[in-house]
């Protein structure tokens, strides 16, 4: 759901109830980097398996719960989790009400066919309004939720009990006193065993901060969420035949153990020993270790169908793992045969012994919106740099890389990241996992461009006659992530091609006084208007179709500081669109600083020319000469700012005591210039090209 | 001229490919490095060794009260000088001083050099705190411990720290008759309320009667030793009395000290403060740039330009005022803050600057001492009772001559360090000369720096220099026949002048080439610059 709507505080509640771990222990338990726990968010998507015990039928059930990152950033790792899940808690903070999140989430439930299970949570905080949450879940969702707001079924006794005994009263009852503020997070579970429901429309009331109502969120897993089993069975007709399988929902690196995976199984049993093989790849290893994440992970000899656990192989490297690939258990030197969805041509081989094998609906790869530069901050660690992104990316794979050369800040890589965020944490996670300092430049959208003056024949001569026309049009298109592969001179000579830039679509929900102000916000980032709806009385639903650049930079602070924070967005690709792309340069004394430049649209690079000059202006440090620092489109200056000269700069005494004194102030000065970068004659300090990043994302 | 046509020859020849005719440069002083002109092999660099060391500073750290800019290492005894508490602390501090005197162990240089005796120190200087607050037969006392120990010439340079409101002239004659042939005077300001806002515990009135005072006195001082001079000679000429006759003469000098970008100073009372300075005729005069140090009441209040706070502009009009007037006046700006009448510069501060080749003995609380090459300076304790603790530590003085007890290890002097030791030894070095170096009119003698730390080092600081905007730096020969901006000096355009010349050529000796700043343009922003160089510098990379 929304962020710091309470799902890793849930999450914590949960883990408690189902004895996992002991009560009152660390908060958002789940949450393990340091860049989670220093920012009080949810980065990378946890898997845990819980057990929980009925406490009427003291049947005990295995479920497996995913807590999911909430910032838009990390979408991607939401819709991952829900292909692998067979229900959703639809949390929302009923003292906030539903945000633009919790309907994104909320469709990506229903895309993935889910059993949703709504919960209203923070009911113990004085200003919670279940009513209102219900209503706008109606409004927004078309949800047909009954008047009674917590409707467990009459079988469970005692939840209920629990629950109408505090019904009504503030703060419910403090069984699980957990005094502090809670968090965020969407939580998906999953289970083995469950009864399906004849009754799914209720809202869950709950607080995961004293723990209220978290029985009867179990007791509605329990009830109403389907068990996993079968579905993907349906079609073996005989078990002999069928390879256990398994998906491969997220691996990170152990320096110990090599490539950890965190796998869904679907089908059979894995055990120690078996050879799987990659559909993917065709790799071919065999398990070494299997287990569950309770969360500490616990050891098992095997893996059973609806299983979530982790496994490691003989395969230490995590770069051949894709996340979505599917695994398959092949007995030694047998042949098998992968189907693939449209490729029914059967071998002509019809032994017993071929086994036939269905890859799984794989998951929707992680797509970067916005492009960097990322520098060492010291032109001889670029080695450093690169070993700590390797590194790096081995547990997060939605990042891309590959290495550009500045003239201004030397080697470094171009990177691209799921959002701001996203990149924010990257780096914190560069700086405080691996120690290494970085500068990363201001952060772009990825364009496409038509030349026009493409060899026509050589593209035609590369496409397989069938499918000409589209791979055609794909061809046309180049996509440029950084404004240095930007050729604005050959654009022009083409004549005939264009730039196109990723649109979005935008779900903002605002308080209903303050829509005008981001009706405005959206028309001047160049929004489009797609729908403009009420949720509620008291409540908006905009859907804008804007530029990606638009929503990448500032639009977050802009939004919030136009609404009073009383508006949330959320969005999702939409494409591409035709726009007038300029790149802006930046000079430093007539010298084009290329770390600098940005390619923006036409419309906004006076503005833009303007805001970077100034922010250049601030923090160059004073020269001994008279700097000029201007923007410039296409060669002609459309902002300029002046640093003037240093006036004095002497220290005055220098006797005795004074001179090993001054040495070390002069050996730090050195250091000082050192990090800065010349260009042309001018020393500029590396916060200089750093990016208009960080704001108020996070925090 | 023709030198540094000569240098720029081979300059070309080297572009060209051919060396030139390099001679190993016999050492040109007495105490010269052990220097190589080879910069494959680091480790035969060592630090050239200290002249026998022949200063002393003395620290003397009484005031009265703590001014708002001060971030010294004082003692405040409050308004009651006068006190038997007072001049019993003192007597004790002296005493100690005298103590650590006694057992401070001789610089290696001097004990290699062999008879201490023949290194009688030729400088000392008392600096506080407030000096002048300690009775003349303490310092006395100081003295003669000095006298004892390291022996002093008798036209040694002895200068002292006075603040106006302290002495009367019975009391300045005290400290002349004790030895003292220098005064510096710390008016700072001729203005009532600059004074005031500044903290400091004496006014206008009694900064000009102090400087009246101290004027007449060394004129008198000087009257006097010229006559006892010419009466001397005199007799020696009569008697032929061998020592007298060498006896030089004492010379007696006063420096006027001002601060530049006090609170609520202007251009009007700053030029008007130059004035009244230059109208007491001083020898010499010391004018400091206010520096805001953290944890003074300054830091706390001010902020440049904002309220009685000078902006930079105005305090860069000030230091070019200050060059402007007391040049016109005849006094050389020898160096970023000083001014002297020609023969006047102050003989120890120039010790610090020529810390390359010169040491210094140092004495009392937070005083900084250097006597060793190879060795960092030595501070002692900030703190009063830490100091004590430390002379009280100290190992009685045992040898009978200055061999048997050094500073540290004589070991040092001859051990040999690592390639990295070597270079941090080497560019650590380099740094200081740059730093000290280009904050004075003499600035850096390039011969002297190819042939300490490399062929390769002139050509790089020329290089740096010539990127920065014209009017800072010039290259000159020593001789100052043919100067010109270092920014227009084409880049790679020195070669060791001392070393292509021949020996033989008088007239080329010892007209070396030099860079320094320019006054008051480049001196003015002389931090930048040397920082800027330093940062810079390829030489200096590894430090």
């Amino acid at each position: 759901a929304h962020v710091d709507h309470g799902k890793s505080t849930l999450a914590d509640r949960l883990l408690e109830h189902t004895g996992a771990v002991p009560k009152g222990g660390r908060k958002q338990y789940l949450d393990r980097l340091p860049v989670e726990r220093a920012r009080g968010i949810t980065v990378k998507a946890q898997s845990v398996t819980l057990l929980h015990e009925c406490p009427v039928t003291h049947e005990t059930y295995l479920l497996n719960l995913i807590d999911t990152p909430g910032h838009a950033d990390f979408s991607f790792e939401v819709a991952r989790s829900l292909v692998a899940c067979d229900g959703a808690l639809l949390l929302v903070d009923a003292t906030q009400g539903v945000q633009a999140q919790t309907i994104a989430t909320f469709f990506l439930a229903l895309e993935n066919d889910l059993a949703t299970l709504p919960v209203a949570n923070k009911i113990d905080a004085p200003n919670a309004d279940v009513y209102a949450t219900r209503e706008q879940m109606v409004a927004a969702f078309g949800m047909d939720i009954p008047e009674i707001i917590c409707d467990d079924d009459e079988d469970f006794d005692s939840p209920t009990h629990t629950e109408k005994e505090h019904r009504g009263e503030n703060g419910g009852g403090a069984k699980y006193a957990v005094p502090d503020d809670s968090t965020d997070m969407t939580v998906a579970v999953q289970k083995t065993k469950a009864r399906v429901s004849d009754n799914p429309h209720f809202l869950l009331r709950a607080s995961a901060k004293t723990g209220f109502g978290v029985e009867n969120v179990l007791a509605a897993v329990v009830r109403h969420v389907p068990s996993p089993v079968g579905k993907d069975r349906a079609s073996a007709t005989d078990d002999t035949k069928i390879a256990p399988r398994c998906r491969l929902l997220d691996c990170h690196y152990d320096p110990y153990r090599g490539a950890v995976s965190t796998v869904q199984v679907v089908d059979g049993v894995l055990r120690i020993g078996d050879r799987v093989v990659s559909v993917a790849t065709g790799a071919v290893s065999e398990i070494l270790e299997l287990g569950f994440m309770t969360p500490e992970p616990l050891r098992t000899k095997e893996l059973r169908g609806g299983h979530v656990g982790f496994l490691v192989t003989s395969n230490r490297d995590v770069r051949s793992a894709t996340v979505g690939d599917t695994l398959f258990v092949a007995p030694r030197n047998a042949k098998f045969v992968v189907e693939r969805d449209t490729d029914l041509e059967e071998d002509d081989s019809s032994e017993s012994d071929v086994v036939t094998i269905t890859p799984l609906p794989g998951l929707k790869s992680a797509k970067p919106m916005v492009f960097q530069g990322v520098f060492p901050s010291s032109a001889d660690q670029f080695e450093t740099l690169r070993a700590a992104i390797e590194k790096l990316t081995l547990n997060d794979s939605s990042v891309v890389y590959h290495p550009e050369t500045s003239a201004a800040l030397g080697p470094g890589f171009r990177c691209g990241f799921l959002g701001l965020l996203h990149a924010d944490v990257f780096h914190q996670r560069l700086k405080e996992e691996l120690g290494v300092d970085v500068v990363a430049t201001a952060p772009n959208v990825p364009y496409r461009v038509d030349y026009g003056d493409g060899p026509l024949s050589e593209r035609t001569k590369k496409q397989s006659p069938s499918s000409d026309e589209e791979s055609h049009e794909l061809s046309r298109w180049r996509v440029v992530s950084s404004p240095s592969s930007f050729d604005q001179e050959r654009l022009r000579r083409g004549g005939v091609g264009g730039v196109q830039e990723p649109v979005v679509d935008a779900t903002i929900v605002c308080a209903s006084d303050v829509v005008g102000g981001v009706v405005e916000l959206c028309v001047e980032r160049r929004g489009e208007q797609l729908e403009h709806s009420h949720l509620g009385a008291k409540r908006v639903l905009l859907r804008y179709r804007l530029p990606l650049a638009e929503m990448a930079s500032d639009f977050s602070d802009a939004l919030k500081s136009r609404t009073s924070g009383y508006a949330t967005f959320d969005y999702e690709e939409a494409g591409w669109r035709d726009a007038d792309v300029v790149k802006l340069d930046v000079l430093v004394n007539g010298v084009v600083v290329d770390a600098l430049s940005t390619l923006t649209h036409r419309s906004g690079a006076v503005r833009k020319g303007r805001l970077v000059t100034k922010k250049l202006r601030d923090v160059l440090p004073r020269q001994l000469f008279e700097v000029a620092v201007q923007a410039s489109v296409n060669g002609s200056i459309v902002a300029r700012e002046t640093v003037s000269a240093m006036r004095k700069n002497v220290i005055a005494k220098c006797y005795g005591g004074d001179v090993s004194r001054k040495k070390k102030l002069l050996s730090r000065q050195k250091e000082g210039k050192k990090k800065m970068r010349k260009i042309g004659n001018v020393d500029v300090p590396l916060e200089a090209f750093a990016g208009l990043l960080g704001g108020n994302q996070g925090r | 001229a023709s030198c540094l046509a000569r240098a720029m020859r081979g300059a070309a020849q080297r572009a060209g490919g051919v060396s030139p005719p390099l001679r190993p440069g016999a050492p040109r002083r007495a105490f010269a490095a052990a220097s190589t002109d080879d910069t494959s092999s680091p480790s035969a660099w060592r630090p050239a060794p200290l002249e026998p060391v022949t200063s002393a500073y003395v620290h003397l750290p009484f005031c009265r009260r703590r001014c708002y800019y001060c971030d010294f290492a004082i003692s405040v005894v409050g308004d009651a000088v006068e006190s038997d508490a007072v001049r019993q602390g003192m007597e004790a501090y002296v005493d100690r001083v005298c103590r650590e005197i006694e057992n401070t162990p001789f610089a290696p240089s001097t004990a290699a050099a062999g008879d201490a005796k023949e290194w009688p120190l030729r400088t000392v200087f008392f600096g506080g705190g407030t000096p002048s607050l300690v009775p003349p037969d303490l310092l006395r006392r100081v003295l003669d411990a000095l006298r004892s120990k390291f022996g002093l010439e008798p036209d040694a340079e002895v200068s002292m720290e006075m603040d106006p409101g302290t002495f009367d002239d019975a009391k300045l004659d005290g400290y002349l008759r004790s030895g003292v042939t220098r005064v510096s005077l710390g008016v700072q300001s001729f203005d009532a309320d600059v004074l005031k806002l500044a903290g400091r515990a004496h006014t206008a009135q009694e900064a000009r009667a102090a400087c009246a005072a101290v004027a007449q006195a060394m004129r008198d001082a000087q009257k006097r030793e010229d006559e006892e001079h010419s009466r001397r000679e005199c007799s020696s000429f009569a008697s032929s009395d061998e020592f007298s006759a060498k006896r030089k003469k004492k010379s007696f000098s006063w420096s006027l000290d001002l601060i530049g970008g006090l609170p609520g100073l202007t251009s009007e009372v700053w030029r008007a403060s130059l004035a009244e300075a230059v109208f007491f005729a001083p020898d010499h005069v010391s004018v400091y740039d206010l520096q805001i140090e953290e944890g003074t009441p300054f830091h706390k209040w001010y902020e440049p330009g904002v309220g009685v706070m000078p902006d930079d502009e105005t305090g860069a009009a000030m230091f070019r005022d200050a060059s402007a007037v007391l040049r016109g006046a005849g006094f050389e700006h020898y160096e970023v803050s000083s001014y002297a009448k020609p023969g006047k510069r102050c003989r120890h501060n120039q010790v610090y600057w020529n810390s390359g080749r010169q040491g210094w003995y140092a004495f009392g609380m937070a005083a900084t001492s250097h006597v060793d090459a190879a060795g960092e300076r030595v501070a002692r304790p900030r703190k009063m009772r830490d100091w004590e603790s430390w002379v009280d530590a100290m190992p009685p003085f045992r040898g009978k001559n200055a061999s048997e007890n050094v500073y540290g290890d004589v070991a040092k002097e001859t051990k040999t360090f690592t390639e990295t030791e070597t270079a941090e030894l080497r560019a650590s070095a380099l740094m200081e000369r740059l730093m000290l170096g280009l904050r004075t009119r003499d600035g850096i003698d390039l011969d002297a720096l190819a042939s300490e730390f490399g062929l390769h080092v002139p050509g790089e600081i020329l290089e740096v220099l010539a990127e920065q905007p014209a009017g800072l730096a010039v290259v000159a020969t020593r001789d100052g026949k043919d100067e010109r901006d270092a920014a227009a000096a084409p880049a790679v355009s020195y070669s060791p002048s001392a070393l292509l010349c021949d020996d033989d050529d008088d007239a080329l000796r010892g007209s070396g080439t030099v860079v320094r700043l320019t006054d008051p343009e480049g001196l003015m922003v002389s931090t930048e610059v040397i920082s800027t160089l330093v940062a810079r510098l390829p030489s200096l990379e590894k430090l």
